[in-house]
């Protein structure tokens, strides 16, 4: 419990250092790397590839990473570029073959996964009543644990930009919190 | 605490929902090991992310400060050698190897800046051999062409040479450079993003005249390119950020084009602000 209420508070914790080898690296990013796969529309079935190529090509650009950049702003469009790649071969092959999406296995509590999968569907549906921007923001903040300096660079606008989006998104999603807590309490009476 | 906790605090009910979005959304283990699995296979995962660039620069001037070293010493021993009645055949191959050492200075920089001597670790190194006898090259090498001064087949072991013995320098580097050839699809996708980067960057700067120079610099150097539809939507927004005449008609053509892009929302709301702007001004 005092384990996922520490998730809660900090989902992955950028490091003040920075990482030292591909290792380390994969070790601290490889969860966003993955994140960022799937939002941006990889399919199960595909992500394992997706994740490879990318690190691939971290592992190759790895001496150009000046650090001038956030390494996640970096990981960020290097995923982004690999998956628009993927897309297109992708597009291609569907043309020949109808891909089927295997769901993911692994359900050992599937009372806790229901309330999970409730929990996530109640975010996503809350995601999805956000615009594109605050969408973009609120996922990196709160799901993926970016700094607002982070995702400033990530979305290409300036700080007090990222603040104020990030500022309405949590308001908003408090208030849809709020209602869903209302609503349950209605449902018990 | 930061910042942004200050502006809205969540309770926590809302930060468990979010817990949970992270828990179903989190990479499976499974898919973790396997991944990384394929990258121990593939490369070697001690290669390190280079340091800031004022360490790459003291890297660097070591790794040059060295390479002149090598160079001088390769010299001393190249005339030495011809003092004492080398075949000519073994001056040839000092030289070439002594030549090939400052050019392998920046491979030297670029694998070591990434490897430094003494940090060349990882959690689970694969095959690295040399990553640790970087420091041993002007030992060893001189023992390695001593025994084959004599030899009779000097050249071609010479070769070999330069290839299994002084390699701490001169193969190291090249064998992590191997998979990222710059003629690969993927270094060349890195590049192009790198590319889209400076006009960002300029635009976050507020440069929209250097971004449009970055977005031109693009175009030439990638008119096929996989990130296309992102400079052109760039393209858009320094535009409209330029108040250029046809900055609208160009962000309505883009949108026009990629009316699925999820872009687009991003080029009409750097041209709604300019709109708003204008019907602000007097």
């Amino acid at each position: 419990v005092s384990d996922l209420h520490d998730r809660a508070r900090a989902p992955t914790p950028p490091a003040d250092d920075p990482p030292t080898t591909l290792a380390d690296l994969y070790a601290r990013y490889a969860g966003f790397v993955y994140r960022v796969a799937r939002r941006l529309g990889v399919a199960d079935s595909a992500v394992e590839d997706v994740m490879h190529e990318v690190f691939l090509v971290v592992h190759r650009r790895l001496p150009e990473y000046d650090g001038r950049a956030a390494m996640s702003t970096w990981l960020f469009h290097l995923t982004r570029g690999v998956v628009s790649n993927h897309r297109r071969s992708r597009a291609r092959e569907a043309r020949r073959l109808s891909l089927v999406d295997a769901d993911r296995p692994s359900v050992p509590d599937p009372e806790a996964l229901t309330r999970r999968q409730r929990a996530a569907e109640f975010v996503r549906s809350f995601m999805q009543t956000l615009d594109d921007d605050q969408r973009l923001v609120f996922e990196l903040a709160e799901i993926d644990g970016l700094s607002v300096p982070e995702i400033a660079e990530i979305a290409g606008v300036g700080l007090n930009t990222a603040y104020s989006r990030l500022r309405l998104a949590r308001k908003r999603f408090q208030r849809a919190v709020h209602e869903l807590r209302a609503g349950d309490r209605r449902g018990a009476r | 605490m930061s910042a942004r906790d200050d502006d809205v605090a969540l309770d926590d009910d809302a930060r468990e929902l979010l817990a949970a979005m992270r828990e179903e959304t989190a990479m499976p283990p499974d898919l973790h090991d396997r991944v990384w699995a394929r990258l121990e296979e593939a490369v070697s995962p001690a290669v390190v992310v280079p340091a800031s660039p004022w360490r790459r620069v003291a890297i660097v001037g070591v790794a040059a400060a060295a390479a002149i070293l090598l160079v001088a010493g390769l010299w001393d021993r190249q005339a030495a050698t011809a003092t004492k009645g080398e075949t000519a055949r073994d001056q040839a191959a000092y030289g070439r190897e002594g030549a090939l050492e400052p050019a392998e200075a920046t491979a030297g920089e670029r694998s070591d800046s990434g490897a430094p001597r003494d940090q060349a670790i990882a959690p689970q190194p694969s095959a690295t051999p040399g990553a640790t006898n970087a420091g041993s090259v002007g030992g060893d090498a001189p023992g390695v062409t001593n025994e084959r001064a004599g030899s009779e087949h000097a050249a071609r072991e010479h070769d070999e040479a330069s290839t299994a013995a002084t390699p701490a320098r001169a193969t190291k580097p090249r064998a992590a450079r191997e998979p990222g050839g710059d003629a690969t699809p993927a270094s060349t996708l890195a590049q192009e993003i790198a590319a889209i980067e400076k006009i960002r960057a300029a635009l976050l700067a507020d440069a929209p005249d250097r971004a449009l120079d970055h977005v031109r610099a693009h175009a030439r150097r990638f008119p096929d390119g996989a990130l296309v539809q992102e400079r052109e939507a760039l393209r858009a927004v320094a535009l409209c950020a330029t108040g250029d005449g046809g900055a609208k008609a160009k962000a309505d053509a883009f949108i026009a084009a990629h009316p699925q892009s999820p872009l687009v929302s991003k080029v009409r709301a750097a041209c709604a602000d300019l709109a708003a702007a204008e019907d602000e001004s007097p």
